[in-house]
């Protein structure tokens, strides 16, 4: 059984910006970015060391982690760059009336942590 | 369309155990894998006790010891699970095979390994009559079995290599080239494996040049004719150098293996009184590489000279760590790394270089140049000193990274040359060093032409026919 | 009219510093959640922050001691008392004040009586008079410069915005317990366009903690904005606990230039672990200009991550090692735009048996292009009983960067010596003088009164008289 959980308006994330939205009553911090005018949906902290990732780097197709520069590739969240080995989990993007949710499991969200 | 409130506490979605960067992507190294070797050769009983000892070793060690450099090892491209190591080694000693590998007159000897065929060995009347030996390690036990013990049961490899160890623990195929005091071999002596799927291929290589001999060899690592296409294979390769006082070695090793090959190369050398030892390293081939290279200076005024370039291109990740250290006294070490990267092809190249309090009279030197010639490759570079001695002639380390020389490419478009070419001069004269100290002419013009055919490969306009 | 003392007196009157009251300000030795609450309490914090100080310190909890760099091993973080406000600072002579301090006070033109009574000297005086004349020259261009506890205070807003930002406390352990338990530090914001004339110095905040241990601050330099921030003095800085973990964040928004100096010289005794980062936006520059003579251990790689395009960044640091010293330190430069540059240039001598570690990272990220870094670090080691350690680590993702990396190690030239002997100088007279050459591309990044105080100090390292 899968839910979707509403993100936000799919025109609050410019090119090149990133957003976190805290679903499930504020435990599940989401990342909403647009990369190459894609719009990706990962898991909100690193999964080296907890930080938010909205106050990352978002540079060319990846997100780096401020803290320790981990750094993760978009399509499947996987680590690029050390320290961090597991991947962001990703989460399915849906859009539809302007607004963009994710289409996940039920249960709480996903999330790689080391 | 909004998230229902599900508080029920389901278990996430299963996911595949992932594997850590720095976890083997193999788990057939065992006790019964290594005694099965043991009894298959009828082993005497150091033997077994040499590979029990390397064993408990190399299951005591995580893959990288120095902390230094843990974030950098990344062995996930590596996928090696159908992998099944040979009990079996075709090690009853080379068939002797008159000339039959390259032209007549060229080398001194050439010692060949393919997969499970019976090696074949050539010796120069020349050299067999000053008494070089290049034979199997199985041979060398039957022919000279004191000498084989020693060098077998020889205890220095560097403590904290896993990988070493992993090749002393399950080698069931060896080389051993032995040149006697004073000997100077004048043409090339060539080791060569023949590696690729399916065969996993753990070696050991022994080198002993006693007091004042003198030999180059060439060492080729290249794809088997009969390897399976598209598939992974290991080949884990330990090279144990020798070198007695004022003896002179020039090593050239080129590793050109096939796309899918990983590697382990470990060596290690140890250097005598007035000795000197040169490496000419090229790194082509492979899908994973993980090299490291221990150069001890141990004896008063001896000498090491390593130049290697490392030529990456798709998704090739060549991991390269260098530890030279100097213990006696007027030591001197120049080490020179090159690397072109294209496409996705990462290099690691990681240095340290340590002067021992004993060290006086140091001269030390390490450049780490890289060229990334396309967006998603990625350099690293760690040149790390540690120094115990201040009194040095130099203790130094250089490092660069960039893209092509804009004034170089101007100056041979300006003399007509069209600029793709211009580029391939550039970098084919940047990796130049390395191909030059390549003693064998024919081993060098294979080098070059491999290295034409990679930088083709990736400059070559897509949809256009290659040609050869 | 009145005589400048009775100036003062009046003056004291208006802040009397009431001693009848006694407050309880001081926590008990180690520190759980309760020191923490406590901390915040003693300062009545907005609950925000007492949030932020618990939260760093669950993580501080989480993380285990760094197992590279200096021992750490001997710190004992049970025995430490962690919030210790004094209440009057302590009888203090004219000639204790620094020499730099003393020139500082001449060029604000304030006359020598009164000098005396700003630096503490004499009888009990009220630190709250100092500080209000050092202000009014600077709240007349708009710059803020106070300590962190009173701007969290006073101006809510900006210090919330960027407080914490720059260095979570995610980020080391040390960072952590900062982030729980800091006290003191300075807070500074330039307005837009604003170029503070003078170096603001850490000496004039003499209200609160002056050298805390687990200081912190935030300094926001506003577009355009140009500002030269000082901390330290040669004096050798005797602590209570041998503990100083601090913080400092440095945002330099577009267009801004921000030079922050240090001069740490701890007693050896002291573990000195400060995590120093700034952010970089568009066409801003950021200085680190960083000597380490003192402590025990120093444990600091000030950081720059160069986020706005055409963003500078510039590190230049020295470190002397002497006898029981580890100074470990080094720079991070992160190039996260394009067309940044990046210049890191240390130094370090070490000597009977002291280690000096250079420890630096480069990276550039994908998406930074036109990158141009580079890094020299030398070291000169004057004994055989020292050593030195070089750790660069160079990662580089884009293809047009330009970096290079030079490295030597090496000791004093026995000819340079020679040569000076000759020319009448002793033998250390001469070693010294090699020395300050050595390190003049640090020493000419100083203010003059604090270069001559510097040189004076490597010195006196060099003939061991400091202990």
């Amino acid at each position: 059984m899968t839910r979707r959980i509403d993100l936000v308006a799919a025109d609050a994330v410019g090119e090149g910006e990133m957003q976190m939205v805290w679903t499930d009553g504020g435990a599940s911090p989401v990342l909403v970015l647009r990369s190459g005018g894609v719009l990706h949906a990962l898991q909100g902290t690193c999964s080296h060391e907890y930080f938010e990732l909205d106050r990352g780097f978002l540079t060319r197709g990846t997100v780096t982690c401020p803290l320790h520069l981990s750094r993760f590739e978009l399509d499947h969240g996987e680590p690029l760059d050390p320290p961090a080995d597991l991947p962001l989990a990703v989460y399915p993007i849906v859009e539809e009336d302007g607004r963009v949710f994710i289409e996940v499991p039920d249960g709480p969200l996903a999330v790689n942590e080391g | 369309m909004t998230e229902a409130a599900d508080t029920s506490n389901q278990a996430r979605p299963a996911r595949a155990p992932r594997r850590a960067p720095d976890d083997l992507p193999f788990s057939f190294i065992t006790a019964e894998l290594v005694a099965a070797i043991s009894d298959r050769h009828d082993e005497p009983a150091f033997m077994r006790d040499v590979r029990s000892a390397a064993l408990a070793r190399f299951e005591a060690l995580p893959v990288e010891a120095n902390r230094l450099y843990t974030p950098y090892v990344d062995l996930r491209a590596a996928s090696l699970d159908g992998a099944t190591p040979y009990a079996t080694a075709a090690d009853t000693g080379a068939v002797p095979v008159e000339g039959a590998h390259g032209p007549e007159g060229a080398t001194a000897g050439v010692l060949e390994f393919d997969g499970e065929a019976v090696p074949t060995a050539t010796i120069s009347a020349e050299a067999a009559a000053a008494g070089v030996r290049l034979m199997t390690l199985g041979q060398l036990a039957m022919t000279d079995y004191e000498r084989f013990k020693t060098l077998i049961a020889d205890p220095a490899l560097p403590e904290d290599d896993k990988l070493a160890w992993l090749a002393r623990a399950a080698w069931t195929q060896g080389a051993a080239l032995i040149v006697p005091a004073g000997v100077h071999v004048e043409r090339p002596i060539v080791i060569r494996w023949l590696v690729g799927a399916p065969r996993t291929q753990i070696a050991r290589t022994v080198i002993v040049l006693e007091d004042g001999a003198e030999a180059s060899v060439v060492e080729e690592l290249v794809p088997s004719g009969g390897a399976v296409p598209g598939a992974q294979a290991l080949l884990s390769l330990t090279t144990e150098i020798h070198l007695g006082a004022h003896a002179r070695l020039a090593l050239s090793s080129l590793q050109e293996t096939g796309p899918d090959q990983i590697v382990f190369q470990q060596r290690l050398a140890r250097i005598g009184e007035g000795a000197d030892l040169r490496w000419a390293l090229a790194q082509l081939g492979g899908r994973l590489v993980r090299s490291r290279v221990d150069n001890v200076l141990a004896g008063d005024r001896s000498t090491v000279e390593q130049v290697e370039i490392v030529f990456g291109a798709d998704d090739q990740l060549h991991d390269l760590t260098s530890y030279t250290r100097h213990i006696g006294r007027d030591t001197t070490g120049n080490l020179l790394s090159k690397g072109v990267l294209l496409d996705r092809a990462r290099s690691y190249m990681k240095g340290l270089i340590t002067i021992d309090k004993t060290a006086i009279g140091t001269d030390s030197f390490l450049g780490e140049f890289g060229m990334n010639l396309s967006k998603a490759a990625r350099a690293v570079a760690i040149p790390s000193l540690e120094i115990d001695q201040p009194d040095c002639r130099r203790a130094a380390h250089s490092s660069s990274v960039g893209p092509i020389d804009e004034s170089q490419l101007f100056y041979l478009e300006s003399r007509g040359i069209d600029p793709l070419e211009a580029r391939k001069f550039i970098v084919l004269g940047f990796l130049e060093p390395v191909v030059a100290r390549v003693a064998l002419e024919d081993a060098r013009d294979r080098l070059r032409e491999a290295l034409e055919v990679k930088w083709a490969a990736g400059f070559e306009p897509a949809g256009t026919a290659t040609a050869a | 009219m009145s005589s400048t003392r009775d100036l003062v007196r009046d003056e004291r009157d208006q802040y009397a510093f009431h001693d009848d009251i006694v407050y309880l300000r001081e926590t008990k030795r180690g520190l759980t959640r309760e020191t923490v609450e406590e901390i915040s309490r003693f300062k009545d914090e907005p609950e925000w922050m007492l949030e932020f100080r618990l939260r760093a310190y669950d993580h501080f909890l989480k993380r285990k001691m760094p197992t590279w760099g200096g021992r750490l091993s001997d710190i004992d973080l049970d025995k430490i008392v962690y919030y210790r406000k004094p209440s009057e600072r302590e009888e203090k002579s004219w000639d204790d004040v620094p020499e730099q301090i003393k020139a500082t006070f001449e060029k604000l033109g304030i006359p020598e009586a009164e000098r005396k009574f700003l630096a503490g000297v004499g009888a009990q005086y009220d630190s709250e008079v100092v500080y209000h004349s050092v202000r009014e020259e600077l709240s007349k261009i708009g710059v803020v410069f106070m300590g962190t506890d009173q701007a969290m205070k006073e101006h809510p807003e900006i210090f919330r915005q960027y407080f914490g930002t720059v260095v979570p406390p995610e980020d080391n352990k040390f960072a952590a317990l900062n982030s729980a338990v800091w006290s003191g530090g300075s807070f500074v914001y330039v307005p837009k366009g604003v170029e503070v004339p003078l170096p603001l110095q850490a000496y004039f905040r003499i209200n609160g903690e002056n050298t805390g241990q687990f200081e912190r601050t935030l300094i926001v330099v506003d577009e355009g904005a140009k500002v030269h921030y000082i901390e330290g003095c040669t004096a050798p800085i005797y602590a209570t606990d041998s503990l100083h973990a601090a913080v400092v964040e440095v945002v330099a928004l577009a267009g801004s230039k921000v030079r922050y100096t240090t001069i740490q010289n701890w007693s050896n005794d002291v573990y000195n672990l400060v995590t120093k980062r700034a952010h970089a936006y568009a066409n801003s520059t950021v200085e680190w200009v960083d000597a380490n003579t003192g402590s025990r251990l120093t444990m600091k790689y000030p950081a720059i991550y160069l986020r706005g395009e055409g963003a500078r960044a510039e590190v230049i640091s020295v470190a002397v090692a002497g006898r029981g010293q580890h100074q470990d330190t080094g720079a991070k430069a992160v190039h996260l735009a394009p067309n940044t540059t990046s210049r890191i240039v240390s130094k370090s001598v070490s000597k009977d048996g002291g280690r000096a570690t250079y420890r630096g990272q480069l990276k550039v990220a994908p998406g930074a292009t036109g990158v141009t870094a580079s890094v020299r670090c030398d070291a000169l080691m004057l004994d055989d009983q020292s050593r030195s350690d070089t750790y660069p680590y160079i990662d580089i993702a884009e293809d047009d960067t330009t970096m290079t990396h030079e490295a030597t190690v090496g000791k004093i030239s026995a000819e340079q010596v020679f040569y000076l002997m000759s020319r009448g100088l002793t033998e250390n007279e001469a070693q010294n003088l090699i020395i300050q050459g050595f390190l003049e591309v640090f020493t000419k990044e100083l203010p003059m009164e604090y270069a001559i105080e510097f040189n004076r100090l490597v010195k006196l390292e060099m003939e061991g008289s400091l202990g």
